[in-house]
């Protein structure tokens, strides 16, 4: 297990290099300027002065070679200096330090509550194959693989005006401030994500744990008059969960851009809000930072994902 | 037994062989498609009303989606005033409006989800058939491509490019590369040390003929049943960018902008501007759904994830 985890380690390196120099690459080379763009505005009306232009791109460092304006950039972010905003001039970190918590507690929460309305259901789902459960859970999960979260989010705060008349505490407090109001404000958002991951999981669980199902050593199970309960719980289930915990891995990516949506949705201060921002103000380093740090975050929860699952099946780490 | 696959692949291969025409033996298949997966055929028959609105909506609508009604704001469903689904806060028809979304929202996402699947594709097959240098660069690349979250990466490329329907298209395609490079790739493993390909070497044939004319045929049903996944993924992202506010300009209408702003002001008053658009999302993306599991279901198994 160690050896498996210095070398996986060994692979996550590279890959975190090249997502940097993707990411790069990406900002730079697409059709535009971005100091131009800078100028004109978002409506396309600002004057464009060449002597102004050029300045902004002395400033941003675009005038400079492209391999310099990396390792300046990489460089920086390895001494935590990750450029200041050109918004509000405040240093990128600062900014994200303090919206970090927020959409971490957002991802952290809409993980809880769907693996645990998931799980189960999914297993209720295999259990009873072909019965109304079973076809209704299937109509729910597939409605949430339809319904883009936005949306989601956009009926529930309907159905709470019209016919409850309630909205969530407006101004945001801080979870240690007041963690009851904090509460209200982000279960909705986690709500509105968790329903897609609840139904892809659900779904997953319930296609493998059928298939783990109709395995000769469950047979066995059942001829050794062991109950129903022990025979998916404590044999079929350990199976059937291990491709399970790569797709909540992988739903990660989804996780975060949702996470950025329901932001926006519920006027919430997370570090998808300030993407936003950032982009509608085109506040370039801060939208380069903040996607790098999106890019982290995904490779490190795939990372954890792998361990994981090496963890779970020896065959991984031994193979 | 056969397994299910095969049947499907025989059926095809029976109907179109058999003197009946291409039209009589396509819709023979579909005859068998709708016995066999009656949900994938509820999904076909979604699309295709889709496609037919979205062809077509131009001389189907009731009003001028852009034309501003000051005397009938925020106007409510009715059948006999001719908003038949509403109007929002400027009185524009939502139906109109709908109808054209519909276009500009299936346009992109099988323009964006077609050329991204190319790109791929091509990355795909070189990749999986030389497993040197070639397949390492490029699969490195697709690892990149595959950590940056979807989303986010279309909200990148949008922003630094600006808003506009050709940037969307553009950021969707980016998105549906590494995806397809991945299963193509994996097909033309499993392909390329097979008989008939050393066969085909045998005679002389190059690489590049091996590779088009009997590896790349060999991909047709994974990558099919990824782009009809992928188109239900594209127009969710394209929704969420107009959403955003980042995709198709206003005033032309887009299914998420519609739902934006001014849908959730007036929720209380109008809620039939909160909810139809939605509707409209999601029943297409069931239908795409659908589709791409029955599709699956019936031409390869094996991909089911």
């Amino acid at each position: 297990m160690k050896n498996y985890i210095i070398r996986r380690f060994f692979q996550f390196i590279p890959v975190l290099i090249g997502v940097s120099i993707l990411i790069f690459i990406l900002m730079r080379i697409v059709p535009g300027d971005v100091a131009l763009m800078i100028l004109i505005g978002p409506e396309g009306t600002g004057e464009v002065d060449p002597i102004q232009l050029e300045a902004l791109r002395d400033e941003l460092g675009l005038n400079r070679p492209l391999p310099v304006q990396y390792f300046t950039w990489v460089g920086g972010m390895l001494k935590g200096d990750f450029g200041h905003s050109l918004r509000t001039d405040i240093p990128v970190f600062d900014e994200i330090r303090t919206r970090f918590p927020l959409t971490f507690e957002i991802a952290t929460l809409t993980v809880l509550l769907s693996m645990s309305i998931a799980l189960p259901l999914g297993i209720i789902m295999a259990m009873r194959q072909d019965t109304w459960i079973d076809y209704t859970a299937r109509i729910v999960t597939i409605g949430g693989l339809a319904m883009p979260n936005f949306w989601v989010a956009t009926l529930m705060l309907l159905f709470m005006v019209i016919w409850f008349n309630w909205i969530p505490p407006l101004g945001y407090e801080h979870i240690w401030d007041d963690p009851w109001a904090n509460f209200q404000q982000v279960i909705w958002g986690a709500l509105g994500l968790g329903y897609l991951l609840a139904a892809v999981v659900a779904r997953m669980t319930r296609s493998t744990l059928l298939e783990v199902l109709r395995q000769d050593y469950i047979r066995t199970a059942w001829a050794k008059g062991l109950r129903e309960r022990s025979v998916v719980i404590r044999h079929a289930l350990k199976n059937a969960l291990l491709p399970v915990v790569t797709i909540v891995g992988l739903q990660y990516a989804a996780l975060i851009g949702g996470t950025v949506i329901m932001e926006q949705i519920w006027n919430l201060p997370g570090l998808g809000q300030s993407l936003i921002v950032s982009i509608n103000s085109r506040d370039f380093p801060m939208v380069q930072a903040l996607v790098m740090l999106f890019a982290i975050i995904i490779l490190f929860a795939n990372l954890v994902v792998d361990l994981l699952y090496a963890w779970l099946d020896p065959r991984v780490r031994y193979g | 037994m056969a397994s299910q696959p095969e049947i499907a692949a025989d059926r095809l291969r029976r109907y179109s062989g058999t003197g009946l025409s291409t039209f009589g033996a396509a819709i023979r298949w579909l005859w068998w498609f709708t016995k066999k997966k009656p949900m994938g055929a509820i999904g076909l028959f979604i699309l295709t009303f889709a496609a037919i609105i979205a062809v077509f909506g131009p001389w189907l609508i009731p009003h001028d989606p852009l034309k501003i009604n000051s005397k009938d704001l925020l106007h409510g469903p009715q059948w006999v005033s001719g908003f038949v689904l509403g109007t929002d806060h400027l009185g524009r028809d939502n139906m109109s409006r709908l109808m054209i979304g519909a276009r500009s929202s299936l346009s992109i996402a099988i323009i964006g989800v077609s050329s991204g699947t190319f790109v791929g594709f091509f990355l795909g097959l070189y990749s999986g058939f030389y497993p040197d240098w070639r397949d390492a660069t490029i699969q490195r690349f697709v690892d990149m491509l595959m950590a940056l979250p979807i989303l986010v990466l279309a909200l990148a490329i949008v922003a630094m490019l600006g808003a506009s329907t050709r940037n969307v298209i553009i950021a969707i395609s980016i998105i549906q590369v590494p995806g397809t490079a991945r299963i193509v790739r994996s097909v033309v493993l499993s392909v390329r040390t097979m008989e008939y390909v050393q066969a085909a070497r045998a005679l002389g044939a190059t690489d590049t003929r091996i590779i088009w004319r009997h590896v790349a045929t060999q991909t047709f049903a994974p990558v099919m049943i990824l782009v009809t996944a992928a188109l239900g993924i594209a127009i969710i992202i394209e929704a969420s960018l107009s959403f955003l506010g980042l995709g198709t300009p206003p005033p032309n209408p887009a299914w998420g902008s519609m739902l934006a702003g001014q849908a959730r002001q007036h929720a209380e008053d109008a809620p039939w501007n909160a909810v139809f658009p939605g509707l409209c999302l999601a029943i297409t993306v069931f239908g795409f759904n659908m589709l791409g599991d029955s599709l699956r279901d019936v031409l390869d198994p094996r991909l089911r994830t």
